[in-house]
Order: C-alpha cells, then sequence, then structure tokens
C-alpha cells in the first residue's frame, strides 16, 4: 500500500534542451518538445536528440523572418492606434498625413519612371539581334551593352 | 471549381499517417509509420511542420491529450484528418494511381 511506482528519467543533453526551449518557436512547441522527450526515453541516444534539436532550430530559423515581420507590424499597428488620438488633435497628425502623401506621390512617381525605363530599355531578343546589337554598341547606339556576346 | 491545396511529398506521407481509426496520431506515431512504411526517417520537427502546413489549409485538426511524466509533463497533440484532407488524400492517391499507370507501360515496352 502507498507504494508509488518510480519513473525513472534519462536526462536529455542539457545544452540542446536549453537551445531547444529558449530558441525553438512557434507551433506546437511543447508537443514537440515531449515527443522528444518520449522518444529518448524509449532509448533513442543523445547524437540522435543532437539532430533533432538541430533541424528544429533550423525551422525555427525559417519561420524567423514571418514572425518578426509580424511582430513589428503588430508594434507598429499598435503604436499608431495608441498615438492617433493625440495627434488627431494637433498639427502634427496634418502634417504627417501631408507627408505620408507627399511620400506616396514620390514613391509612385520613381515607380512609374522605373517602369518606363525598363520597358523602352533596348532587349535583343536573339542572337542575331545581340550581334547587330554588338555593332551598334561600337558607335555608342546602344542603350544597355550589359547583355551583350562576349 | 473547388480550389485544390496542393500537397508536398511530406505533407500527403504526413496526411496519411495521421488516417488512424482510433484517432491517436500524434507527433512520435506519425514519424515512426513513416519510417516503417517508406524507410526514410523523418525528423520530428519536419513533421510537425508539415502538420502546420496540414492544419493551415484545414486538412487536418487537432486535439490536446493529458500531459505525463515521461514527457516532462508536457501532453501529447492528436491530429486526424478533416473531411477535406480525407478527399484530398483520396483524390491525390488516385491521381498518383492513374499516373503510375504509364509506369507499368513502360516497364513491359521491349528495349
Amino acid at each position: 500500500m502507498g507504494r508509488q511506482a518510480r519513473v525513472s528519467v534519462r536526462s536529455p543533453p542539457v545544452l540542446a534542451s536549453w537551445l531547444l526551449a529558449h530558441l525553438a518557436t512557434g507551433y506546437r512547441r511543447e508537443s514537440l518538445v515531449g515527443d522528444l522527450l518520449e522518444q529518448y526515453q524509449e532509448g533513442q541516444s543523445a547524437g540522435w536528440y543532437w539532430r533533432q534539436v538541430a533541424i528544429a532550430l533550423g525551422w525555427a530559423l525559417v519561420r524567423l523572418p514571418r514572425v518578426a515581420l509580424f511582430a513589428a507590424l503588430t508594434r507598429v499597428s499598435g503604436a499608431a492606434t495608441a498615438m492617433r488620438p493625440r495627434l488627431a488633435r494637433g498639427r502634427t497628425f496634418r502634417l504627417l498625413k501631408q507627408l505620408s502623401a507627399a511620400l506616396a506621390l514620390v514613391t509612385l512617381g520613381a515607380a512609374t519612371l522605373a517602369w518606363a525605363a525598363g520597358v523602352t530599355t533596348h532587349r535583343p531578343a536573339d542572337a542575331a539581334q545581340a550581334r547587330q546589337c554588338a555593332a551598334q554598341a561600337v558607335h555608342g547606339d546602344c542603350a544597355s551593352p550589359a547583355h551583350l556576346p562576349r | 471549381m473547388r480550389r485544390r491545396e496542393h500537397l508536398g511529398q511530406l505533407e500527403l506521407m504526413v496526411l496519411l499517417a495521421t488516417v488512424r481509426p482510433a484517432g491517436d496520431a500524434y507527433g512520435v506515431l506519425i514519424s515512426r509509420e513513416i519510417a516503417e512504411k517508406s524507410g526514410r526517417d523523418v525528423a520530428l520537427a519536419s513533421v510537425y511542420a508539415a502538420l502546420e502546413r496540414l492544419e493551415q489549409k484545414g486538412l487536418v485538426s487537432s486535439s490536446l491529450g493529458e500531459p505525463t511524466a515521461e514527457r516532462g509533463g508536457r501532453a501529447r497533440t492528436y491530429f486526424r484528418p478533416t473531411a477535406a484532407g480525407l478527399r484530398e488524400a483520396r483524390e491525390m492517391c488516385a491521381t498518383l494511381q492513374r499516373l503510375a499507370g504509364g509506369l507499368t507501360a513502360w516497364e513491359g515496352r521491349p528495349a
């Protein structure tokens, strides 16, 4: 009576566990850690555990830009929402509105110019045309000689 | 026309491995099933990455189990295919079987 079953627990590599706990992020992390522990208890080696942790960290690295971008956007939108009532009362808000409108116009103009430059740049479709273009480039007639055959 | 989800090879294998009558598919079982049936050792983190994509596509659903001592007090997450997941798996398998017909014809041709 009153005897408790003792569960013998093998400890996985400490550094690997620390890295997993602190650097791995995202989807079902706790379940992943639990699954790794469970398999390690069933006799997997420390090398196996390290390999699994390395792959988990690789996945965390892959998802990092997405997570960081989302966090940044949330922070920016949160800050903007918090600032809005104060800004809306003053001249600063009107000035910011005008500035952002001007910035949008300049960006649009630059994009249009870049597009127009891309459309008008001469790009020869085949080798014969490229050779002809090369001949013209000698006389300085070709707009973009970078594509010419060497 | 219904929008089809395109599944990668690992996603399809993981989706098929979640189809268990007992509904007890979790990370370890899924990775073990894939290793036994395909001979490929798949890392648990890769299985979870595929499960995340499948869940986002609405092809699997998940539920939390009870925490256990051997897992350091962490609960298992059980996965089961949704109706859309089962339909998608059936369609993918049928497509693969139709395409594999060409392979049989190729092997039977004179050298």
